[in-house]
């Protein structure tokens, strides 16, 4: 029995030391991508990317779903791009609230018969709408058929080169096309995808009115805990995978797409419960298989605020449904695994994928167990149980440190309270938050199992009241 | 199997180790920042007041005491920094320059213009961006080497460089870098668009260059900003040129001349073999028809509404567009589409009567208690035929509730009801 749990501790030490090792490495590399990238962006004449008319335009989709607070907020902010062509098309999913109403009034929208290229299979259209104010937006209300098949309309409609797929709940900084686009029109002939950072808020349409170029915290401990979540995995595994060329998660909430490559890849596939880090997939996959030259970037800008869950219940079904779409894009890609002919994403970025996301939650649960279970029978005593778990506390907060380090010493966008903020949670991660992703996990891993399919969408936060105005 | 007792003091001696780490990187993050943070004011002042102390931009050679005395507190890497951005003033960045080469010399700045390894290469950046600002006469040399290279980010900090230097000289680089295809064509495109000086005596050799690439970016960029009448014989031989881009980019060169005779050639490529060029054809007609006699603009609107029959879904969706841009002047015409053979060609009318508002007019002169004109009115039921339930729908929609009974009735006289 002793042997047996000695075994499994050393074991757990063992996968930690190595999860630390690749994450330390990943920092390197990331440090290195975006150095490069933030002296790029130091020296690029945005406004003349902003001025030109040979800027490649953009075919902004924002499929919605029941998002009568946030539909308007995102779309105002699609419009408020500073970029010289695009357009944007709203798909409305089969809303069962005032989402479309909202966007009715808010734009003033007339219903129109509007005849597109069926290129892409996807659920009935019911009435296409056309701002009377804003000719570049068209909203389009569809028959409920998932965010794939919501995509795969708004690409039936689009007609420029470049299509940008963002989340309905996204809110977007004025320059957040223009400094995503701004490597793309460098080099439009490899460059297939690229993804860029962005921020959890519990009410983004306030941050982005509020802060412009400013980010903060949002002084809520499980929306800071998302928040630097995304920011770690953006600078630590993403910026890395770019310069490695195996950037494996193109996100949903934000995603540039060459419009043929979707095109020849059939569009995106409702067969699985997430779309955006399957088409990433695939196009590793094919492209390799074939010998193509292509790239797909991760831009470490940050470019937007979107909604997380406020409720510990919601994240848990969020990501839950997160690992969900993981496992079955890795089962589902799993021949890409450990093979040269993938190269790097074969080699590197797969493997991470099934040693730190696919098998993590049951690892973790182990690990803790073991450790409780020695504590228990004398085998290990409680300072240090205690101690233990005080050193991976820290030992993880590390890499936390280093990536907000990079972020700031590359943007400089945080107030100095903030990043003290991120910093004291880093450690606090492991203890207060990581035991919820823990069990999302585990949740995920079963429903994985369960071959369920649901989307599991969060009820959206309960928004603050206006103040009140004093009266004169 | 370690004991109890020495596997307690391992991780509390882990614990404080891996805590003091935490503490020492999260301080050292905090004041870096708290440090940049000054830094920062002080630059924003430092800025002002060179600003603020009438520096003449291209005049300058050396700096005034005042600039020495600010900018002797920067390291050179803050100065490059200074230099290189493109969000820094001209009279900021022209002072940090003068004061590179002074301070490190004029054989440094050029060395580090010259070369680079990994570590230094965006020194070389600043550097040649520092040399331009001086129109250093190393600077044409360098910057054209540096376009040459195989480096990216050198190469457009390079076009950055000319575009300051912005002479004659610079011009002529930036277009043999074009004609090379040494950056991003687009980009040297755009900037030579706006360039300082008049570069169009440059670039119209290029007309008949053998590439097709370097004609079409000839014409381009001559078409965009054409005043020149005898630019006009030029663009309209390239109507004709053997690579279909080049007739594309010819067309839409035309779109932007005001001549007669420009209608004519264009409606020559309304049946060319390239759907992108017919689609720019489409564009630039409608752009030209506009000043036409209404005879001469009644025959380009039906050669357009008939492209609404096209093979492809981008000539179809440009005269679609450029027809509703026309107006409701082109209903007759369009019209006539309602009864063609080709299914797309009868929805794109229906579409087009929707879009310029022709439905909606019908159903209004209805709804106001009008007799309908019964030439119209079959327009209206053949439009709807084509446009299908959704158009029928929508056009119901549009009209309001209080017209509904009216608009029913008007259906319904013509054999359609809604859907909803």
């Amino acid at each position: 029995m002793d042997t047996i749990l000695w075994t499994v501790v050393l074991s757990s030490a063992a996968y930690s030391a190595l999860l630390l090792l690749y994450v330390l490495a990943m920092l390197g590399l990331a440090f290195w991508e975006t150095r490069v990238r933030r002296h790029q962006a130091d020296v690029e004449d945005f406004d003349a990317v902003r001025a030109s008319r040979y800027t490649i335009p953009v075919s902004i989709i924002a499929p919605t779903f029941n998002e009568q607070v946030m539909a308007v907020p995102s779309a105002r902010s699609l419009l408020g791009l500073a970029y010289p062509q695009l357009e944007v098309i709203i798909v409305d999913d089969g809303s069962t609230d005032g989402t479309l109403a909202a966007l009715i009034e808010a734009f003033d929208l007339e219903p129109r018969q509007s005849f597109f290229r069926r290129i892409l299979p996807s659920n009935p259209i019911r009435m296409v709408y056309r701002s009377r104010t804003d000719p570049r937006l068209t909203v389009v209300a569809k028959e409920n058929g998932g965010k794939a098949d919501a995509l795969n309309c708004g690409v039936n409609f689009a007609r420029y080169r470049y299509l940008c797929c963002v989340d309905g709940d996204t809110v977007f900084i004025p320059d957040a096309l223009l400094r995503a686009m701004a490597p793309v029109v460098k080099d439009p002939g490899r460059i297939v995808g690229a993804a860029s950072l962005f921020g959890i808020s519990l009410e983004p349409e306030l941050i982005a009115e509020r802060q412009g170029a400013v980010q903060r915290t949002n002084r809520h401990l499980l929306a800071d805990f998302q928040h630097l979540d995304l920011l770690r995995s953006f600078i630590a595994f993403r910026s890395a995978w770019t310069r490695l060329k195996c950037m494996l998660c193109v996100s949903g909430a934000f995603g540039i797409w060459r419009r043929d490559v979707i095109l020849e890849m059939g569009g995106f596939s409702s067969e699985f419960t997430c779309e955006d880090i399957e088409m990433t997939f695939r196009i590793h996959h094919k492209y390799l298989r074939e010998g193509k030259p292509y790239r797909i970037l991760s831009l470490p800008n940050m470019v937007a605020q979107t909604e997380g869950p406020r409720s510990i219940r919601s994240l848990v079904s969020q990501r839950a449904r997160w690992q969900r779409v993981t496992l079955e894009t890795i089962w589902h890609y799993r021949s890409m695994l450990g093979r040269p002919r993938y190269r790097t994403a074969g080699l590197v970025g797969m493997p991470y994928y099934v040693l730190f996301e696919c098998l993590a939650p049951v690892v973790q649960v182990l690990s803790v167990l073991t450790l409780t279970v020695a504590a228990i029978t004398g085998l290990m005593d409680w300072p240090a149980y205690l101690a233990f778990f005080g050193t991976m506390a820290f030992a993880t907060a590390i890499p936390t440190t280093f990536a907000i380090s990079m972020h700031d010493v590359a943007f400089r966008d945080y107030r100095p309270s903030d990043l003290a903020r991120m910093l004291v949670l880093g450690p606090l991660d492991l203890l207060l938050y990581r035991p919820i992703l823990l069990y999302a996990g585990l949740r995920g891993c079963w429903e994985f199992l369960r071959k369920d399919k649901r989307w599991n969408k969060f009820e959206r936060n309960v928004r603050r009241p206006a103040p009140a105005i004093a009266p004169p | 199997m370690l004991a109890s007792g020495e596997l307690r003091l391992y991780l509390v001696w882990s614990f404080a180790a891996a805590g003091t780490l935490w503490a020492l990187l999260s301080g050292l993050l905090l004041l870096n920042r708290l440090w940049h943070d000054h830094r920062r004011r002080r630059l924003e002042e430092i800025t002002s007041r060179i600003e603020s102390s009438g520096v003449a931009v291209l005049s300058l050679k050396a700096p005034t005491p005042e600039i020495r005395r600010i900018l002797r507190t920067l390291s050179r890497r803050a100065i490059y920094r200074m230099i290189e951005r493109p969000s820094t003033s001209d009279a900021v960045a022209a002072a940090c320059a003068a004061f590179a080469v002074e301070r490190w010399g004029p054989e440094q700045m050029i060395r580090d213009a010259s070369e680079h390894d990994r570590r230094t290469k965006w020194r070389r950046l600043a550097a040649l961006l520092a040399l331009a600002h001086l129109r250093d006469p190393n600077a044409y040399r360098l910057l054209a080497v540096a376009l040459e290279g195989h480096d990216r980010d050198l190469a457009g900090a390079a076009v950055l460089g000319l575009v300051r230097l912005g002479d004659h000289r610079a011009a002529t680089i930036l277009i043999d870098a074009l004609r090379k295809r040494l950056y991003s064509p687009s980009r040297i495109a755009t900037h030579l668009e706006r360039f300082p000086v008049p570069v169009a005596h440059l670039l119209r050799p290029l007309l008949s260059d053998p590439e097709p690439q370097t004609r079409y970016w000839a014409a381009s960029i001559l078409g965009s900003g054409a005043t020149d009448p005898s630019l006009l014989s030029d663009i309209v031989v390239l109507t004709g040129d053997r690579d279909a881009s080049v007739r594309k980019v010819a067309v839409e060169a035309l779109a932007l001349l005001t001549d007669p005779r420009i209608p004519e050639v264009v409606l020559a490529l309304l049946v060319d073999p390239a759907p992108f060029v017919r689609s720019a054809a489409i564009r630039a007609l409608a752009l030209a028809a506009r000043a036409l006699p209404e005879e001469a603009q009644a025959g380009v609107v039906r050669a357009i509404a008939a492209r609404l029959a096209d093979d492809f879904w981008e000539v179809r969706n440009a005269a679609k567009e450029a027809l509703v841009g026309l107006g409701p002047p082109v209903w007759t015409a369009v019209a006539q589409q309602l009864d063609s053979t080709d299914a797309f060609a009868r929805n794109g009318a229906a579409e087009v009567l929707q879009n310029i508002g022709l439905l909606d007019q019908l159903i209004a002169t209805v709804a106001h208690g009008n007799a309908p004109d019964p030439t119209l009115t079959q327009v209206l039921g053949r439009a709807f035929e084509e446009g299908g339930p959704m158009m029928i729908d929508a056009a119901v929609a549009r009209t309001g509730q209080e017209r509904l009974p009216q608009v029913v009735s008007l259906l319904a006289s013509i054999g359609l009801r809604p859907a909803t």
